[in-house]
């Protein structure tokens, strides 16, 4: 986990009774209810603008930001200083793919995965910002670009309550996808699991992150993927290829876990080398602790917020 | 412990099946799905030696079940109770009854129920009591308990046989029940005679048809420690078709075949087809059974199985008057395939008037007694006077006269009247004037008589004796009502003390009404008034038709009975004593017995001859074996089923083994089958909840979804 995430308060809404709410919104809406109000910062100067103080008027200051009210009162000129906040566009990249539907707690990956996109996308529109997704497996299967009008968010939801296709993941080619429709700069968050080879995505990871978008990477994990506390000694079909190997997870555990340790450090690597946020949640947390993760603002170099002064 | 089907242990080899089954590796069939199978390497299979038994309590369980369930089945029972079967040398009490009904003489029968009593009596034991009924209508006592004990032992084989030998299937119906009833009171002889807790058999060697009577059982007390086996028979040929008389036809217009004269008579007959009686096409034909001449020309039938049809059997007016024979033929089975016909022939009477009245005065009663007997059937009475010659050309003169006296007689009349009586005739005196009182005595051979005043014009009978055969016809108290008929003429008759009269009725001023005086054979009635509306409502009264009928049917001898009876049967034709005679045979002599074969007889009763035709029963065509379950509906104690191999063993040689059926009546008895089936039945749900908390031990680990 990043060091600089804040540490999770200890009590937090059980994801059993959570996600035993069938209907996406309601579940959306009872994490965001009573959640503290976003920080969140538009990386992308807007046209809604908040004043936060004035400074001297100096020559070669924009003149759009000369007070000319204070002008006329006093004859001195100064310029306000705002903070770019709102109008924040943010698009959330699902993945939907067969290895999501593992879930050793009852529930699947994708089920978290999906309430978490479906509650930080209510809680952003709340705020009146402007939220797309994109589901994807081998491809993007549904895109709805960043929007704000009404039925919007329902529209969604009802894209993210479809039930997923079940294909393979290929997501090096999603993202390709992704960065051809989302041409302005946006906070894009990849939810998935992100078991396939760091090759098989990296150069297009980094293509999203040369156009400027600031990329996110929420990376879902089950417990049982974590640990290989699960199963009995049977045949393991792998859910993506249909590979069929008889496995023995006490006898098998401890090189399991020696390999995924190694994969993660890979990852770190892949999303270290392009200043892209990597964040683990496993699919015991409770999700509102989940969610002040994501919107808690983060070191210098990874702040959602970039303060521009006028 | 012993077993009553050992073999069923076999199943114990069963147990092998879920032995192997728990020697086998499995092979495990768990899939298990993965996401990131990537980071996985293939484990090497894990081997188990194959002697090694898997859960070896879930295996106890299961050989469990199959042990206990091939043990039930081979009906497991304990010695240790004391046998309800007799062991050696308990004596047992056995009371044989062999059918020797009409439908025994069914080919086949008869030699097989010899063969079986045989059969029997060589099973029994020197000190077993037995007695052998033949059973029919009646019941005859063949092989005495006396003389079976009397007879040695090595004796008694042949004496069954010889007298077997000279018993022969009759023509009576089966009464099943009457014999059984027989039976049981035969038991109480035999306990009282020898120990009372000797174990009792009956054994019923019959074809059990349809047409056997056995309603008799269902309230029949049954002793202890018996046992009834029944052994049917199974004739050569299947099925059966019967004749049965129906009835004269009123109308014989409906036999008439053109150009022919009309026939004398219709005799309406039944022909009844068996279900499995391969003949169809039948032959009626009718005979003189005097001669045995053909009468007419016969009938083609064709009757379904099963079915039933009415044929008119024409008698031709050439026919002599005697008994006729209707014989059915192509039937395999003969013996109910005749029925002897009487002609009917209505009786005829002269009621002969002594009085100067017409028969249209309504003030005498001439003028009721000639519409009163108008339209009678049989009697056939005709009305004349005292000085009117017999009709001209009436035929027949009626073999009977009945008087009615009306006016003073002279001395010769009454003296010739009196002659009448005496010699068997009836007479009716009416006093209808004072002076009619002397003609009554002079009748009745008696003096001192006198008329008696009656103290009201208007009189009711007082009391009336329903036991005299006068009036027995109103005995019934629906019809005994005698208190609405009013006489305004009444004379009553002063009877002196020593007098053969006998008062029938009296009026309500206790005087006698009615008198009926014995003279010789006949009878003299004398009637206390005039019969006219004049002289009292009885004459149009409802009752008064009723009772010239039945006087005159007295005067006749009795009532006119259906000459047709069946054997066994012939009891309701007669009220008294009786005696018959085969009508055709002329060595025959009268005898009381009534008749056991089917044929024509005369019959002598109170005077009077008449024929009477007796039939084959009618039951006794129905040959449908009758299912036996309805005995055990009836309480029957059956020993078993007769189909059943044990009970046919019991009584075919080769002898059954003693133990054989010992065994079998202690297990009926303790029934250990049901407490190892229950037993199985909890080992078997046990066996479930082990194998499903195994199923779920094994299956919690696995989250896959």
């Amino acid at each position: 986990m990043p060091a600089e995430a804040p540490t999770p308060p200890a009590r937090g809404i059980d994801p059993r009774s959570l996600l035993a709410i069938r209907d996406l919104e309601l579940r959306a809406r009872v994490v965001v209810e009573g959640l503290w109000a976003g920080l969140h910062r538009s990386p992308y100067s807007g046209f809604s603008v908040e004043f936060t103080e004035y400074r001297q008027y100096s020559p070669g200051d924009d003149l759009r930001y000369l007070d000319w009210k204070v002008l006329a009162r006093t004859d001195r000129e100064f310029i306000k200083k705002y903070e770019d906040e709102t109008n924040l566009r943010c698009l959330f990249l699902v993945d939907v793919s067969r290895s999501m539907l593992f879930g050793s707690q009852g529930w699947t990956k994708a089920d978290y995965a999906r309430t978490l996109a479906a509650t930080f996308a209510f809680f952003l529109h709340q705020q009146r910002d402007v939220v797309g997704l994109g589901l994807f497996a081998d491809e993007l299967v549904d895109y709805i670009p960043p929007r704000w009008k009404p039925g919007h968010l329902r529209r969604l939801i009802a894209a993210l309550e479809r039930e997923p296709a079940g294909r393979d993941t290929r997501l090096g080619h999603a993202l390709e996808q992704a960065a051809l429709l989302c041409r302005k700069r946006s906070l894009i968050f990849i939810l998935s699991d992100f078991l396939s080879p760091v090759a098989e995505w990296e150069a297009e990871l980094g293509r999203l992150t040369a156009a400027r978008h600031d990329v996110r990477v929420v990376q879902m994990l089950d417990p049982a993927e974590q640990t290989l506390e699960a199963g009995s000694a049977a045949v393991w079909e792998d859910m993506e290829t249909g590979r069929r190997v008889y496995v023995d997870p006490v006898e098998a555990r401890a090189g399991y876990q020696e390999n995924f340790a190694a994969h993660q450090r890979e990852l770190n690597a892949a999303f270290d080398q392009r200043g892209v946020a990597h964040q683990v949640i496993t699919t015991d947390q409770p999700l509102d602790l989940a969610l002040l993760e994501l919107i808690q603002p983060r070191g210098a170099a990874r702040r959602l917020v970039r303060r521009r002064n006028q | 412990m012993n077993f009553l089907s050992p073999w069923f242990l076999a199943g114990f080899a069963l147990i092998a099946g879920p032995v192997i089954a728990h020697l086998i590796r499995r092979v495990t069939r768990d899939r298990f799905s993965f996401s990131a199978m990537r980071f996985l390497k293939e484990s090497p299979p894990r081997l188990s030696k194959r002697s090694r038994i898997q859960h070896p309590l879930l295996l106890l369980l299961r050989c469990l079940i199959v042990a206990v369930l091939a043990a039930g089945f081979a009906r497991p029972f304990l010695r240790r109770d004391l046998p309800l079967a007799p062991v050696n040398g308990a004596p047992q009490s056995v009371v044989a009854i062999v059918n020797v009904s009409a439908s025994m003489q069914r080919a086949g029968l008869w030699p097989a129920a010899r063969q079986k009593i045989a059969d029997l009596a060589a099973t029994l034991k020197d000190g077993d009591q037995f007695v052998l009924f033949s059973a029919s209508a009646g019941v005859t006592e063949l092989i005495s308990r006396e003389r079976w004990a009397q007879t040695p032992p090595d004796g008694r084989a042949g004496l069954v046989k010889n007298v077997l030998a000279s018993v022969t299937p009759g023509w009576g119906p089966m009464h099943l029940d009457a014999a059984i009833e027989t039976a049981v009171a035969q038991w109480e002889q035999m306990a009282e005679a020898t120990d009372s807790t000797a174990h009792k058999k009956l054994v019923v060697v019959s074809d059990f048809t349809a047409g056997t009577r056995i309603a008799g059982l269902a309230g029949l007390a049954w002793p202890k420690n018996c046992e009834v086996v029944l052994t049917q028979l199974d004739p050569d040929h299947t099925g059966d078709a019967g004749l049965h008389w129906l009835g004269w036809a009123a109308d014989t217009a409906a036999a008439t075949t053109a150009g022919a004269p009309p026939p004398a008579a219709v005799a309406r007959v039944s022909v009844t087809q068996g279900i499995t009686n391969p003949a169809r096409d039948l032959h009626l034909q009718l005979y003189d059974d005097r001669t045995g001449n053909i009468l007419g020309p016969g009938q083609d039938l064709t009757v379904p199985a099963g079915d039933e049809q009415v044929a008119l059997v024409p008698v031709p007016a050439d026919a002599a008057n005697g008994p006729l024979r209707v014989e059915l033929t192509g039937d395999t089975e003969t013996y109910d395939n005749k029925l002897w016909l009487i002609r009917p022939t209505p009786r005829s009477v002269a009621l002969v008037y002594h009085g100067p009245h017409s028969g249209d005065d309504l003030k005498h009663a001439r003028f009721y007694l000639e519409r009163a007997v108008a339209g009678w059937k049989d009697p056939v009475v005709t009305v004349r006077g005292a000085t009117d010659a017999p009709a001209a050309g009436a035929g027949q003169t009626p073999a009977s006269q009945f008087d009615v006296v009306a006016e003073p007689l002279a001395a010769a009349d009454a003296k010739a009247l009196r002659d009448r009586l005496t010699a068997g005739g009836f007479a009716l005196v009416l006093l209808n004037d004072p002076a009619m009182v002397d003609t009554a005595a002079a009748l009745a051979g008696e003096t001192g008589w006198a008329p008696a005043t009656t103290a009201r014009p208007d009189a009711l009978f007082g009391t009336i004796d329903f036991q005299h055969p006068l009036f027995a016809l109103f005995a019934d108290p629906h019809y005994s009502n005698f208190a609405t008929i009013h006489f305004w003429k009444p004379q009553p008759v002063a009877l002196p003390a020593a007098t053969k009269a006998a008062v029938v009725a009296r009026f309500d001023d206790n005087t006698p009404a009615v008198l009926e005086v014995p003279i010789g054979k006949g009878r003299l009635i004398v009637w206390g008034g005039d019969w006219s509306n004049a002289a009292g409502q009885w004459v149009i009264s409802t009752k008064f038709v009723p009772w010239l009928e039945s006087l005159v049917e007295r005067s006749l001898g009795g009532a006119s009975h259906a000459a047709v009876a069946e054997i066994g049967d012939t009891g309701r034709l007669v009220s008294g004593p009786a005696q018959w005679r085969a009508a055709l045979d002329i060595n025959a002599t009268f005898v009381n017995a009534p008749p056991m074969s089917p044929g024509v007889y005369e019959l002598v009763e109170g005077g009077t001859t008449r024929l009477v035709a007796v039939q084959v029963p009618a039951s006794e065509s129905r040959v449908e074996p009758i299912p036996l379950d309805d005995f055990e509906k009836l309480g029957v104690p059956l020993h078993a089923n007769p189909a059943d191999s044990a009970a046919a063993a019991a009584l075919t040689p080769p002898k059954p083994s003693p133990g054989t059926q010992t065994a079998t009546v202690l297990e009926g008895r303790q029934k250990l089958w049901r407490w190892l089936l229950a037993a199985a039945a909890v080992l078997l749900a046990c066996e479930s909840l082990f194998s499903y908390t195994l199923a779920r031990r094994a299956a919690a680990p696995a989250g896959a979804k």
